[in-house]
């Protein structure tokens, strides 16, 4: 389907009041509630052919890519010009899309040291619900003409509109990088974290099985240095944890996943969780029936990321519920995106 | 609007509702402008609440009555954001002035709305720890409104801006209703809301607590300045140095009149017969710096550079910013009177913009000087004119707005980050569609259903826009097509 044929169609689709699930290659399936489940009559609209990369100026640090494209196809031209997206893209099963990165908005091992994947956002552009093409943003590092709906669509798992393409600020890569490992215990390695924060040869943490993982990046000599300075043992490349735990394969899946978001230094589920990352603010915790959404303060938030297969489609609400205050304002912006309620319905909050 | 009897009530309530209130024009004067001081409106009161109680009263009660609520903080914007409304109420946050709480271990500071930047940085300094934005008039500007704006600053090349930097914020809605959005980690659930407040220009809600991400003092700084014999070659040097694989923390560019009044104001060292200067900044660790320093003067070097001089000392590299932090100042005593701009546009075209802006320049008989943040494209050129001459203000105007329209056409924006305000709302119809303006009102309307919020700024209505006669046509569609065209 191309661009013109999907705007037909999600304007029939609104005139119809007739559901649709956006996809791109539906490699984040487990992730948020499940449409299907929740509503038998969906029809699905899927970008995986709006694919190619657009525009892309190494010089000025900025890409414009279909949301369909495939992210390991935009990586690897990137890595040609030694360059890269800053956040550790999560990528699963190697199947992932550029629009579901930006619709998940799900950040990897970097995001604390460089930042997350609407961070590096400048623009974008999507067909609303009534299949108007509109833009927001642009490919400028600095623009603070109108609202910033290029970043509120960052993690809006396509409750507001098909994005169609998108713009972002890349970096250059680290000219070298290593993994070096000791071996300490979870609060020992939370306060290694702490004092490692704004370390600029520093580009991911993690700690678990009674490891701290440290990722430096720079130039060679500087690292090497300061891996000296740290101690421990280096990791082979081909060993290192990274891409395994910003795809999830390093999780077991006979639990549920759940995420913590918190304060990197917060007591919470410290060391109840499997797994704790970017500089402890990130944690992991593998559980059979417990929900510790009851159990985080009002600076934290946990979300229910992947059930066990054995306990099928998410219908329960997945997510940290919102104050009253919020989810009305998440009702009414829904509605002026999508009148009639059908891209995604559901997919986020069982009310939205 | 409301009427006389309905005034009178609401004043006496307001007094009720809030301790400190202004009602008498001569003490509302100092609150009839912002940064941008040629729009001026007096409130029809003023309130200055010291606790987040009085606030909530003062916005249930502008709710009740349907009075217009503008947010000020410390009145340094450009855009006249903060210009009052006349028959609204001024609210000003200048008496929330306190950190809060200085968070070490987790490199956070809470603070309340009132606060300047600049004094976040000096208050976490001695551990070690500063905010990152910096925009320029953080002496003085408040946090409240550096969220309203999302401002930048010199250093927002490497560290991003006010969005990139807050974690939590706590609001006041229209309805007078306390709620937060954010936490303490890096990110929490449902929309980004959080995101979308940054640059919301007072439109959304009331900024009533700020929580700030803290950065350590990075172990080694180096600042380079570099002159050149063109615009041409400095800008191109810009590119040169992102593409290089530097990311410098700040990369900033004067032209020689900009150089000049530098020079004459706090004679810093700039050369003075260089067209353009750039002045960049390094930090890391110091191995990394000494090897980016040597890289940079690589580059510079072989795009053109006539001079380059590196800071031996953290009392030059102060010298060499002092030059640029006090440039706006500088340029302003070369004229009556400059009108500053605020343009972003794709690095590579920075050397046309700054050749076409220097043919506006002779076509309205007007100077300009150019001092901006070039690594991000963000220029800044100052408009030199003097008021008191009939017409010059007008001329002024309209040649600032060419050249943001220069700066759409370029692929860029209006504004990179003093904000739309009252200032650049004609030009809002320039760079956005008629179903892009509906969307944003519709994003009005999701935070604030009556419109008391700051009406009238930052996003234009479309019978304005079909008043102001933008007529760009682009992606094949005739804007507005809704409203008569006579």
């Amino acid at each position: 389907m191309d661009i013109k044929q999907a705007a037909q169609f999600l304007e029939s689709c609104t005139a119809r009041a007739q559901s649709v699930i956006l996809q791109g290659s539906n490699s984040k399936a487990f992730f948020g509630r499940s449409i299907e489940a929740c509503a038998p009559s969906v029809e699905t609209l899927s970008v995986s052919e709006h694919s190619g990369i657009i525009h892309y100026e190494p010089t000025e640090l900025v890409v414009q890519v279909r949301s369909g494209t495939m992210l390991a196809d935009v990586t690897a031209v990137l890595e040609e010009n030694g360059q890269m997206f800053a956040f550790d893209p999560t990528n699963f099963g190697g199947q992932s899309t550029i629009g579901g990165m930006v619709s998940a908005g799900l950040s990897g091992s970097r995001r604390p040291y460089s930042g997350s994947v609407r961070d590096f956002v400048l623009g974008v552009e999507m067909l609303s619900a009534t299949g108007e093409v509109i833009n927001f943003g642009g490919q400028v590092m600095k623009n603070v003409a109108g609202y910033d709906v290029s970043r509120l669509l960052v993690g809006s798992l396509g409750c507001l509109g098909l994005i169609t393409n998108v713009s972002f600020k890349v970096l250059p890569k680290p000219e070298f990088e290593m993994t070096q490992r000791l071996e300490m215990s979870r609060a020992d390695g939370l306060l290694k974290m702490r004092d490692l924060v704004n370390s600029p040869l520093v580009s991911a943490t993690a700690h678990f099985d009674g490891q701290l993982m440290i990722r430096l990046s720079g130039s060679a000599q500087s690292v090497y240095e300061f891996a000296n300075r740290l101690g421990g043992e280096l990791v082979a490349t081909e060993e290192s944890c990274w891409h395994a735990i910003d795809s999830h394969s390093i999780f077991p899946t006979d639990k549920n996943l759940w995420r913590l978001s918190t304060a990197p230094m917060s007591p919470l589920l410290l060391d109840e969780a499997y797994l704790i990352d970017w500089g402890g603010a990130q944690r992991w915790l593998l559980e059979s029936d417990r929900d510790i959404r009851a159990e985080v303060d009002k600076y934290s938030s946990a979300t229910l990321v992947r059930q066990t297969a054995a306990n099928g489609l998410q219908v329960g609400e997945v997510f940290q519920p919102l104050s009253t205050l919020q989810k009305n304002i998440h009702i009414s912006l829904k509605s002026k995106f999508d009148p009639a309620g059908i891209l995604n319905a559901g997919r986020m909050y069982s009310w939205l | 609007m409301i009427d006389v009897d309905s005034q009178k009530a609401f004043l006496k309530q307001l007094k009720a509702a809030c301790r400190h209130v202004i009602a008498d024009q001569a003490r509302m004067k100092v609150y009839e402008t912002d940064g941008l001081t040629a729009k001026k409106a007096l409130p029809a009161y003023v309130a200055l609440p010291e606790t987040i109680e009085e606030i909530q009263a003062c916005m249930r009660l502008c709710h009740a009555f349907q009075v217009p609520v503008v947010a000020r903080g410390a009145g340094t914007g450009l855009s006249g954001g903060a210009m009052p409304h006349e028959q609204g109420l001024l609210l000003s946050l200048a008496k929330f002035n306190k950190i809060l709480e200085v968070d070490v271990d987790n490199r956070l500071a809470r603070v309340q709305p009132g606060v300047t930047n600049l004094s976040i940085s000096d208050r976490v300094r001695p551990l070690g720890l500063y905010y990152a934005p910096d925009p320029s008039s953080q002496i003085a500007c408040t946090i409240g409104g550096n969220v309203a704006e999302n401002s930048g600053g010199v250093h927002c090349l490497k560290y991003g801006l006010t969005v990139h930097n807050v974690r939590h914020l706590t609001l006041v809605s229209p309805e007078g209703k306390l709620y937060e959005l954010g936490g303490h980690g890096y990110d929490s659930a449902g929309f980004d809301l959080l995101a979308l407040l940054h640059g919301s220009e007072g439109m959304l809600g009331i900024v009533v607590e700020v929580t700030v991400a803290l950065l350590s003092v990075p172990e080694e700084v180096s600042v380079v300045l570099a002159g050149f014999d063109s615009t041409r070659e400095a800008s191109e040097a810009v590119g040169a140095i992102i593409s290089g694989g530097l990311l410098p923390a700040g990369l900033e560019m004067m032209d020689q009149l900009a150089i000049q009044a530098a020079e004459d104001f706090v004679n810093v060292g700039y050369p003075r017969d260089a067209a353009a200067l750039l002045l960049c900044e390094l930090d890391g660790s110091a191995e990394e710096v000494q090897q980016q320093l040597q890289l940079l003067k690589q580059i510079l070097t072989d795009a053109g550079a006539t001079q380059i001089k590196v800071a031996a000392t953290p009392q030059e590299r102060h010298q060499l910013w002092l030059g640029r932090k006090t440039a706006f100042p500088a340029v302003g005593r070369l004229a009556p009177d400059y009108y500053c701009m605020d343009g972003t546009v794709p690095r590579k075209a920075l050397p046309s913009v700054l050749e076409e802006i220097s043919d506006l320049s002779k076509q309205f008989d007007l100077g300009v000087a150019n001092v901006f943040h070039a690594g991000d494209g963000n220029l800044h050129p100052l408009i030199l004119f003097d008021a008191n001459k009939p017409g010059e203000l007008d001329k002024a105007e309209a040649f600032g707005a060419q050249i943001l329209e220069l700066c759409i056409e370029k692929g860029g924006t209006i504004t990179g980050e003093h904000g739309v305000g009252i200032e650049k709302i004609g030009q809002m119809c320039v760079q956005f569609t008629s179903q892009e303006l509906s969307l944003f009102h519709g994003i009005k309307a999701a935070f604030d259903s009556t419109g008391i919020l700051n009406p009238g700024k930052a996003v234009p209505t479309l019978s304005r826009c079909a008043e102001f006669g933008a007529m760009h046509v682009h992606r094949g569609d005739e804007k507005f097509p809704e409203l008569e065209r006579f």
